[in-house]
């Protein structure tokens, strides 16, 4: 307990600790002036955005399936058959684009217990209420509308699989 | 000319003197917590996620899906990797820095290979990581030595970069932070990151909110400068894990607080670290180093080895 181990930098390292410090500050402060303007994948890992803007909206997303042509389309719980959460939301709420959600959808159609004819996603948008957490005024527009029996290319060249009772009879 | 670069030397010798090391001990054991927090649930979104043969993504610049396909097993077999290396963390000793090196390629490859969602607190684990990797954490016995400040110096850095930069941007971008705090009750109660009953409790309480949101950015502003003066980080500190505790009850941010306190033991001034390690453990303080030892001398080799 009485001796103290005690040690420090070498003399011919210092120069070089500091000049790391120094380009680490530099890119910090390059990555955060960019941070909210224009972020690009350098500002993405270094820049330091945290609940900065206000937003007066929030956005969530539901589904619908339709198991036969012609036929109506039933609500389903979309997190049921995608449940992972990040913390923050579920996975796809992540997404804001058309053609990802054409492959959650492709990737709906395949994960249902049974064969469906399609499947719709809406994107939900409604205005927050300070104190509740009720949604105001709900407007909601389709995200994603998929023929379940048509393929849907993934990421590199792979497509995603369709359900397997529709898969069976093609083979 | 040979007095301004002896004068020069005597100031980096000023500055390099040994600090006490304990804070690199809590800071390592709160890591494995933190880190088993994040990624040990992750093995619940296996089937969903990872092994799911059916919705790959690339973003940006994780594009590892594009040429890698994880089947389940072979997903479980990565995210029992990176278990193990934490594991090896916690264990300590001679393989630490091996085991976070190999954590920091294993987890970028599995945030990679999601390419969905990387998350603030990814960003600070990965950045506190690289702290302790350059920190003496991969010794033992912490308690009785004293080593280079230099990577408590990336550490506050990368703090400084964290707070400061978001504090700055809501200073300077965002008005109702400094007026009504509306921009924080709106997001207490957004669907995803919001929506805590304390959180929504907290957003309809218009008389608390400007204090919280002033309060909030001022400290966020203040931690870059007042980081470096020894009297000032016990404090600020204090308002951190203030700070970073109402958030973790009143927002769904994961495992945020748990990254931001792994680094804390090192960011608080290693004098008052080793005084709260006493205190905890009621021992008597170990003998101060007689100085001779601890700065090296102006001429000839320095009597130290790198950390």
């Amino acid at each position: 307990m009485d001796d103290i181990d005690s040690r420090t930098t070498p003399r011919w390292l210092r120069p070089i600790q500091l000049a790391f410090i120094l380009a680490l500050c530099v890119a910090w402060i390059d990555a955060s002036s960019h941070a909210l303007s224009k972020p690009t994948f350098r500002q993405y890992l270094m820049g330091w955005k945290m609940f900065t803007e206000k937003s007066t909206r929030g956005t969530d997303h539901r589904a619908e399936v339709q198991l036969e042509r012609g036929g109506p389309f039933q609500p389903i719980e979309l997190s049921a058959y995608f449940p992972s959460r990040w913390g923050s939301g579920y996975r796809y709420s992540r997404f804001r684009d058309k053609k990802r959600f054409g492959r959650v959808a492709a990737a709906l159609c395949y994960r249902l217990e049974s064969p469906a004819y399609a499947v719709k996603i809406y994107q939900v948008r409604c205005h927050v209420k300070q104190g509740s957490t009720e949604r105001v005024k709900p407007s909601e527009e389709v995200i994603a509308h998929h023929r379940c029996a048509r393929r849907v290319r993934g990421v590199g060249g792979r497509t995603i699989p369709l359900h397997p009772k529709l898969e069976a009879p093609e083979r | 000319m040979t007095t301004t670069g002896a004068r020069a030397s005597d100031w980096l010798d000023r500055w390099y003197e040994p600090q006490w090391a304990v804070g690199w001990a809590y800071a390592r054991v709160l890591w494995v917590i933190a880190a088993t927090f994040q990624y040990g649930l992750d093995v619940f979104s296996i089937p969903d996620v990872w092994g799911a043969p059916d919705l790959h993504f690339v973003a940006g610049g994780y594009r590892l899906a594009r040429y890698v396909v994880l089947t389940p097993p072979g997903a479980y077999l990565w995210w029992s990797s990176i278990m193990l290396t934490i594991a090896a963390v916690a264990v300590g000793g001679r393989t630490t820095k091996a085991a976070w090196t190999l954590f920091l390629v294993l987890t970028w490859g599995w945030l990679a290979y999601e390419a969905a969602n990387v998350k603030a607190h990814d960003r600070l684990l990965l950045f506190v990581t690289l702290a302790l990797l350059l920190g003496p954490t991969n010794e033992r016995g912490l308690a009785t030595k004293r080593r280079s400040p230099f990577a408590r110096w990336v550490m506050m850095s990368v703090f400084s970069a964290a707070y400061g930069a978001t504090g700055m941007w809501k200073f300077w971008h965002e008005p109702t932070w400094l007026t009504d705090g509306s921009v924080l009750a709106n997001h207490l109660v957004q669907p995803f990151h919001g929506s805590r009953p304390l959180g929504v409790w907290l957003s309809g309480q218009a008389w608390l909110l400007p204090a919280l949101t002033i309060a909030t950015v001022a400290w966020e502003c203040a931690f870059p400068v007042l980081i470096w003066f020894k009297r000032a980080t016990a404090p600020l500190l204090v308002v951190g894990v203030i700070f970073h505790t109402t958030l973790l009850l009143t927002m769904n941010l994961g495992p945020f607080a748990l990254v931001a306190f792994a680094a804390y033991p090192v960011l608080l001034h290693p004098d008052d670290m080793m005084r709260l390690h006493l205190a905890l453990f009621r021992r008597r303080r170990p003998k101060r180093p007689d100085p001779r030892c601890v700065t090296p001398r102006r001429h000839g080799p320095a009597p130290t080895t790198p950390t």
